[in-house]
C-alpha cells in the first residue's frame, strides 16, 4: 500500500493505491510534472485499486478518445478503457477512483491507465483555472513563442532548434496558459523533459547517443531526455506569450520558410491544440481564455522541410517574423 | 432552411452553442459538430437576439431601429439563414431575458464559419491531436 502527494503544476493529488504496481503506474506518470509551482494548490484526492470485472463501456457524451470514453454524471465523470480500466469523478469531494481490471499473472498494468490519469491532471488543470495546451514555447528578448503542431509535426525538433540558438524554452509539448486579471496572458511550464528521436543528433550533434537511454513509449523510437541535460540553463518556468507559431511539414527537403496566419487561424491553432469536452460547462471557459489570448498573439505557420535543420541558419525566416514584435 | 424562406416560429441559441465574447465580436463553437463561427459586432448583437428568443421578423424589425439600410437586408436574411441552417438557433426556451443593445454603429453583419472542424475523436484527454507518422 502506498499513499504519496504529488504537486503537479497548480495541483495537489493525494494518491492512495493499496497495489504497488498500480502505485508505480500512477508515480510514474505523475511523477513527470517536475516543475515547481508555488501554492495555492487544487488538492485532489485519488484512489487506485484492483477491480473485479471490466467496467461496462461509456458513450462518450463528455469526451471521446481513442483508448477512453468520458460521460459526464451527476455527481461528476465517468470514464472507461479499452482494457476495462474505469475511472469515476465525484466532484463535489474533487475525488477520484480508478478501478483496473484482473489481469494475468505477471502481465503489466494496462497501458491505457495512463488515459485516466491523465483525464485526472486534464480535468483538475481546468478546474484550477487554467487551459492545457499541446504545445511547446521558446522565449527570447520579451517574445514568447507558442509552438504547435499534431503529436510527431515537429514541436521538440523545433523548440530543440531553437534553444541550440540561445532562446530559452517553457518545454516541448505540455503548457497551461490562462489570462490573468489585467488581462495579459500567462503560459507556464509542467515538464522540462523532452522526447528526442535519436535522429536528431544529425542536427544537433550535441545530443549524443540518444539510443542508450529506454524508449519512453513501447511505439516510439524516441527517449525522454530532460532539457537541462543537454542545454545547460536553457529551461524557464513562466512567460507572456506573443506568437502561435504553427508547423506543417514541407516538400522543400532543405526550407523553412514563415507564412503569416490571420486573426481566424490564430484561433484555429489554438482551438486545435486543447482537448475541449463536449459539454458547455467545461467548454465555455475554454474557448474564452484561448479566444482572447488568440487576440493578443501575431500568427505564423513555419514550413518545415524534412532536411532543414541542416541548414546552420535555417532558423532566420522565423527569428526575423518574431524579432518584430518582440 | 435553405429555401428562401426564414423561419417564422421564435428560435434561440442552441445550449451546446458556447460563445466567446471579445470585445465587440464573438466566437460560436458548436459542441455538436465541433465547427466555430466569428461573427462581428452585428452579427453578434443578432445572435443576442436570437439568445433571448426571437422570431427572423423581429430581428429584421431590430435591426432596422439599430440604423440597418434597406441595402443590408439580405446580409441579416444571410445571416439568419446561416444560424438556422446550421442550427445554432432552433426552436425552443431562450436561456436568457433581456434588452440587446448595439455597440457602436451600425455595419453589416457578418458570420464566417471555419474551414475544418476541432477534432472529434481526441488521443487522450491532453492532447487533441491525431499522430503523424514517424
Amino acid at each position: 500500500m502506498s499513499d504519496h502527494v504529488f504537486h503537479c503544476g497548480p495541483v495537489s493529488i493525494a494518491v492512495h493505491a493499496p497495489s504497488a504496481p498500480l502505485y508505480r503506474k500512477v508515480a510514474e506518470q505523475l511523477g513527470l510534472y517536475t516543475v515547481p509551482w508555488e501554492p495555492p494548490y487544487l488538492a485532489i484526492h485519488l484512489l487506485v485499486r484492483d477491480i473485479t470485472e471490466p467496467a461496462e463501456d461509456r458513450a462518450g457524451d463528455y469526451l471521446q478518445c481513442v483508448r477512453m470514453r468520458v460521460d459526464a454524471t451527476a455527481a461528476g465523470l465517468r470514464a472507461t478503457c479499452e482494457s476495462g480500466a474505469a475511472a469515476a469523478y465525484t466532484a463535489a469531494s474533487r475525488s477520484w477512483c480508478i478501478g483496473v481490471p484482473p489481469r494475468a499473472d505477471g502481465a503489466a498494468v494496462p497501458d491505457d491507465v495512463e488515459d485516466l490519469i491523465g483525464l485526472v491532471l486534464a480535468t483538475a488543470w481546468r478546474e484550477a483555472g487554467w487551459v492545457p495546451l499541446h504545445a511547446g514555447a521558446v522565449v527570447r528578448k520579451g517574445c514568447c513563442a507558442l509552438l504547435t503542431a499534431p503529436s510527431g509535426g515537429g514541436k521538440t525538433t523545433l523548440t530543440a532548434a531553437f534553444v541550440r540558438r540561445g532562446w530559452q524554452t517553457l518545454g516541448d509539448d505540455k503548457l497551461l496558459v490562462r489570462v490573468g486579471a489585467d488581462a495579459v496572458p500567462e503560459a507556464r511550464a509542467l515538464v522540462h523533459h523532452c522526447n528526442l528521436h535519436p535522429l536528431t543528433r544529425r542536427w544537433f550533434p550535441e545530443v549524443g547517443d540518444l539510443e542508450r537511454l529506454p524508449r519512453y513509449s513501447a511505439s516510439t523510437e524516441k527517449r525522454k531526455v530532460h532539457i537541462d541535460d543537454i542545454w545547460p540553463a536553457r529551461t524557464l518556468t513562466r512567460g507572456r506569450p506573443t506568437h502561435v507559431v504553427h508547423i506543417a511539414a514541407s516538400a522543400d527537403a532543405r526550407r523553412l520558410s514563415a507564412t503569416r496566419l490571420d486573426a481566424t487561424e490564430i484561433l484555429a491553432t489554438l482551438l486545435r491544440s486543447t482537448v475541449i469536452p463536449n459539454q458547455p460547462a467545461p467548454a465555455r471557459p475554454l474557448l474564452v481564455t484561448l479566444a482572447a489570448v488568440a487576440k493578443q498573439l501575431d500568427g505564423w505557420r513555419v514550413d518545415v522541410g524534412p532536411d532543414a535543420y541542416a541548414e546552420p541558419d535555417c532558423l532566420e525566416p522565423i527569428e526575423a517574423v518574431l524579432r518584430g514584435r518582440g | 432552411m435553405s429555401n428562401g424562406q426564414l423561419p417564422q416560429e421564435p428560435l434561440s441559441l442552441r445550449p451546446d452553442v458556447v460563445v466567446a465574447v471579445l470585445e465587440n465580436e464573438a466566437v460560436l463553437l458548436d459542441l455538436e459538430t465541433k465547427y466555430f463561427y466569428s461573427v462581428n459586432a452585428t452579427g453578434w448583437a443578432i445572435v443576442q437576439l436570437f439568445e433571448n428568443g426571437a422570431t427572423a421578423e423581429q430581428v429584421r424589425t431590430q435591426c432596422r431601429e439599430w440604423g440597418a439600410p434597406p441595402t443590408d437586408a439580405d446580409a441579416i436574411a444571410a445571416m439568419i439563414d446561416v444560424l438556422a441552417r446550421d442550427r445554432l438557433v432552433v426552436a425552443g426556451q431562450p436561456a436568457s431575458q433581456g434588452n440587446v443593445a448595439l455597440k457602436g454603429a451600425w455595419s453589416t453583419p457578418v458570420i464566417e464559419k471555419h474551414k475544418e472542424p476541432l477534432q472529434r475523436v481526441m488521443i487522450s484527454a491532453f492532447d487533441p491531436t491525431m499522430p503523424l507518422a514517424e
